[in-house]
């Protein structure tokens, strides 16, 4: 028998063995916990989707999958074209195509095209087909019957009525081509700018279910904008691109929830999260720069941190802001920098509907009072240090 | 394979398992098809009712019956400016396609050829039936495109003759018959018409189930009953509403099929009505100016039936009434040709509740104020016309076009304001005045500039302060955060405490400096005033006591001691008296 003092012992090692077992394994776990987060990719709807490039933009990449899976169209607008583009580019990117699009990834066939360049190019209707359906063409296997309408459409110049029978085939043989147009709001004034060719497009993406052509527009205008721009071309028609308009996407701004968690994912302390949000408001372009001025302030082991980076956030936005004010129109500007420097927006004022459009932009969020205010405190500070005619004639 | 949501919202649905219902219509056209005595009908229905996925389902059904129908697709959407030849040929193309035939060659006069000779042979040749299903026929009716709607509907009218038997034609337009061009009304003339309308609840239930059968949700009858209550059959809607709740179901990853509760459709309905703007687009570029105030006042009701009176309560709040003739007529048209609004019970309400929710929330009867001026196309013309008069300076004969604008529409607002500006201009400041501040009673924000302009210059023209006074505060009545005229106003009073104040008066003054809104120097002065009057008092005291002791001398110590005792007293008045000079000079010098 082992005497008690021993018994006493063994029992307090035992036990202090057991609570540095636990203590271990705690500081494991959490290690491993910020190891995976560090990854910075988030599963949402049984989706991994790369946080860095697409923070808070997680519900409209799912929405978008969805509209190209059922044979939809989509417009996706934004102020921003990098953010448009890095999401076209990543619906598109073939090395995805797998997780976003399962077994049907297969027969999808996309196909990018800028718009902005194609009218550098001077392309007209013909160019611009050949142009989106190279990507098929290459995948079509020569003397097939589909590759036959090919040629057919080439003969006739790309007429509508060629380019339905190549969507026809295309759905036979079970192909759903995936056709994104990026800056589509620059085809005004363009060769393709005619009422031609915006019926076929209509024509060849809307008139069957499901489609197998999903077209998905971008630009800077909402669809409802570039029906009012082309009114004249179609007076009496459905307008072009109705059959997509609920399947808009405004890349918007974050509730402010998902903001916070957004910022919580990039392990900013409360005080800081709150600080983002006053100086960049909720769209996640803005939090993302002001999160990096922060992060860079941090790093440098500033004194100020906070101050440092809202300096670095504003000079490195300051060309961003100005462009932005000057797209829009001078009631509107007036209007924002009336709500800035008057603190209320001019009589004359009572467009709600553009107040509106900003408020998903982020630009303006409604108070307690139900006051409309500017929310971005970079774009106040903005404001402040320019006159309004250096803001809104232009 | 993962699930997919078996609703379609914005693509045509004709052809696939998502199209239900309809059978009236499709039997109407069988009706046209099998009459050798007719060969057209003309089908009209809202934007987005599902008219496409109509003429797409009887290009896949018509193969299929008795009879040896070929359907022929020919969408018209774009080609309002092409030559008729080239529809002609396109046209000739699509049905050799139909037909597995090479294309034609219709030579150097496409149209005769093609009428005369290539169609009536193709037709007597082969037993068959061709079927020209023309989308968007309504896209030719352009005004721009005179020339080429007229010869293409002429050329349309001799085609219908060609061969009745074999050669039938179903027209589609998104608009009322009756807003058709002359020219186009002729062609319909004596052809039926049929319109497209909601589903009846049968077939919307069967598409509500799109989900039961491909296995991905189970919808309670409750939640079906829901969407049926919310969407009356439209087709768009219910299958957004429809697409929504999957795709909420979608989210949650769910193992097992989900069934849908009435809640769930609850918890949809904000993105169901940010995703259904669009839809309220298009079917607000389709009304009259009349019928998007009748229906804004309705949907602003809420969800019941609205009597005529509570509707003109509604109209009231923005000047207008319903005796108007075009709003008493816009419930007719609303009902009749856009399936909007029914009557019943003495009122009116919303056939669909969704697009009533719409409405109210993206039309509210404040923000349809502008399309009041259209209310009369009449009254319309001739303020364009008095608008470009007072542009060429002819101010007595814009007067005139804009008193017969008004009479026809009282509540064109732009005739209004165009009126008494210039009356403004004319001098008749009085006149301009009385226009806008009756125009102000239910337009406000849009009588408010030219009024407060009227009322400045009334102002400015007049030398009388109290006038001046007058018009400045009227000015701010109706605009608050009028500055000058603030500093007017403020300026007036101050001017008028400074003259109380030289006149001794300190109560008006300390009333004057409060309307300056000066209210500290109004204290002060109250303060001083107090001190003042305090004086006063003893002046007034000292007088009694004087008067007092004056008769008790006289009475009792000799008439010798008067003089002495008068001169005590007056010298006492003057001390009193010029203490209180130098309390209110003192007092005036502080300002």
């Amino acid at each position: 028998m082992l005497p008690t003092d021993n018994i006493d012992l063994m029992y307090w090692m035992g036990l202090l063995i057991g609570l540095l077992g636990t203590f271990t394994g705690i500081l494991i776990a959490w290690a491993i916990y910020r190891a995976f987060r560090r990854k910075a990719q988030v599963s949402y709807g049984g989706l991994v989707i790369p946080e860095q490039q697409f923070a808070g933009r997680k519900k409209e990449i799912i929405r978008l999958k969805r509209q190209i899976l059922t044979g939809h169209s989509s417009a996706i607008v934004s102020m921003f074209s990098k953010d448009r583009t890095t999401l076209l580019s990543y619906l598109s990117d073939p090395s995805n195509s797998k997780e976003l699009y399962g077994e049907l990834a297969e027969n999808f066939v996309f196909s990018l095209l800028d718009i902005n360049l194609l009218l550098l190019n001077n392309c007209g209707p013909t160019q611009f087909w050949e142009r989106a359906l190279k990507p098929l063409e290459e995948k079509m296997e020569p003397n097939s019957p589909l590759f036959q309408i090919y040629q057919a459409c080439q003969q006739n110049q790309f007429d509508e009525y060629s380019l339905d029978r190549l969507i026809v085939q295309l759905k036979q043989e079970g192909w759903r081509l995936v056709l994104m147009l990026d800056r589509f709001d620059e085809l005004f004034n363009s060769n393709l700018d005619n009422p031609a060719f915006f019926a076929t497009l209509r024509n060849l993406a809307s008139s069957r279910s499901p489609s197998s052509l999903s077209l998905i527009i971008s630009g800077n205008i909402l669809l409802k904008q570039f029906h009012e721009q082309i009114r004249d071309l179609n007076p009496n028609g459905s307008p072009y691109l109705n059959f997509m308009e609920s399947g808009e996407i405004v890349l918007g701004s974050l509730s402010d929830s998902e903001a916070d968690e957004l910022l919580r994912q990039m392990f900013f302390s409360k005080p800081e999260r709150q600080f983002i949000k006053e100086i960049a408001g909720l769209h996640p372009h803005f939090i993302q720069l002001a999160a990096s001025a922060l992060q860079a302030a941090k790093e440098n082991q500033e004194q100020q941190p906070l101050e440092i980076a809202k300096k670095d956030f504003y000079d490195r936005i300051e060309n961003m802001l100005t462009h932005i004010i000057h797209s829009w129109n001078p009631a509107i500007c007036q209007a924002i920098v009336s709500l800035v420097k008057e603190n209320q927006a001019p009589d004359f004022f009572n467009d709600e509907e553009e107040l509106s459009l900003l408020e998903k932009q982020g630009f303006v969020m409604k108070d307690s009072h139900n006051q409309w205010q500017v929310s971005p405190g970079v774009l106040v500070d903005f404001i402040h240090d320019k006159t309004e005619q250096e803001l809104c004639n232009h | 394979m993962q699930p997919l949501n078996p609703y379609v919202v914005g693509n045509v649905v004709g052809g696939s398992s998502a199209f239900v219902g309809r059978e009236d219509i499709l039997r109407e056209v069988s009706k046209i098809l099998n009459n050798p005595q007719q060969n057209a009908i003309l089908l009209h229905g809202q934007r987005r009712i599902g008219k496409t996925s109509i003429l797409r389902e009887l290009e896949t059904q018509l193969p299929q019956k008795k009879g040896h129908y070929y359907p022929v697709f020919f969408d018209l959407l774009g080609k309002t400016h092409h030559p008729v030849e080239q529809v002609i040929s396109e046209l000739a193309n699509q049905i050799c396609e139909i037909l597995k035939k090479a294309p034609p060659q219709l030579g150097d006069d496409p149209k005769t050829y093609f009428q005369k000779i290539w169609l009536p042979n193709l037709l007597k040749n082969q037993a068959i039936s061709l079927v020209l299903l023309f989308d968007e026929f309504d896209a030719l009716d352009d005004d721009l495109a005179k020339q080429t709607r007229s010869e293409f509907f002429r050329y349309l009218h001799d085609l219908l003759a060609v061969n009745q038997e074999q050669l039938k034609f179903v027209f589609v337009i998104g608009r009322n018959v009756g807003d058709l061009t002359q020219i186009a009304l002729s062609l319909f003339k004596e052809i039926p018409c049929k319109q497209i309308s909601l589903l009846n609840q049968e077939d919307t239930l069967k598409l509500i189930a799109l989900a039961d059968v491909n296995k991905t949700l189970r919808w309670s009858t409750r939640a079906k009953n829901k969407v049926w209550q919310l969407t009356q059959g439209h087709p768009l809607l219910t299958q957004l509403v429809c697409s929504c709740v999957w795709e909420h179901f979608d989210n949650e990853n769910t193992k097992k099929i989900p069934t849908v509760s009435p809640k769930h459709i609850d918890q949809v309905m904000p993105t169901v009505v940010e995703r259904s703007q669009g839809a309220i687009e298009w079917l607000w570029g389709g009304l009259e100016a009349a019928q998007k105030v009748f229906v804004s006042a309705v949907a602003q009701a809420g969800d019941r039936t609205v009597t005529k009176e509570q509707l003109n309560n509604h109209l009231s709040k923005i000047g207008l009434k319903i005796s108007v003739p075009a709003l008493a007529e816009a419930p007719k048209s609303l009902e009749d040709s856009w399936d909007l609004i029914k009557e019943e019970q003495n009122g009116y309400r919303f056939k669909v509740e969704l697009l009533r929710r719409l409405v109210a929330k993206y039309q509210p009867l404040h923000s349809v104020k502008k399309s009041l001026n259209h209310l009369e196309p009449e009254a319309n013309n001739y303020y364009q016309d008095a608008f470009k008069l007072h542009k060429d300076n002819k101010l007595d004969e814009a007067l005139d076009g804009l008193g017969r604008a008004l009479r026809l529409n009282p509540n064109h607002i732009q005739a209004s304001e165009l009126q008494a500006k210039i009356l403004l201009e004319q001098g008749k400041l009085e006149e301009a005045s009385n226009k806008l501040t009756k125009l102000f009673e239910d337009h406000p924000d849009e009588a408010r500039p030219l009024l407060v302009q009227t009322l400045w210059t009334m102002a400015q023209s007049t030398k009388h302060e109290g006038e001046q006074l007058k018009f400045y505060q009227e000015i701010r009545q109706f605009d608050d955060n009028h500055a000058d005229a603030k500093k007017e106003i403020n300026r007036i009073w101050r001017y008028r405490a400074e003259r109380a104040l030289r006149d001794e008066d300190c109560q008006r003054a300390i009333t004057a400096y409060r309307q300056a809104g000066l209210t500290e120097k109004a204290s002060e002065i109250q303060k001083n005033c107090f001190w003042d009057k305090y004086l006063k008092r003893i002046v007034q005291a000292g007088v009694f006591v004087v008067v007092l002791l004056i008769s008790y001398l006289v009475g009792h110590l000799g008439i010798i001691y008067i003089p002495w005792w008068l001169w005590g007293s007056l010298l006492g008045i003057v001390i009193a008296f010029l203490i209180g000079k130098i309390s209110l000079k003192k007092t005036r010098d502080e300002f």
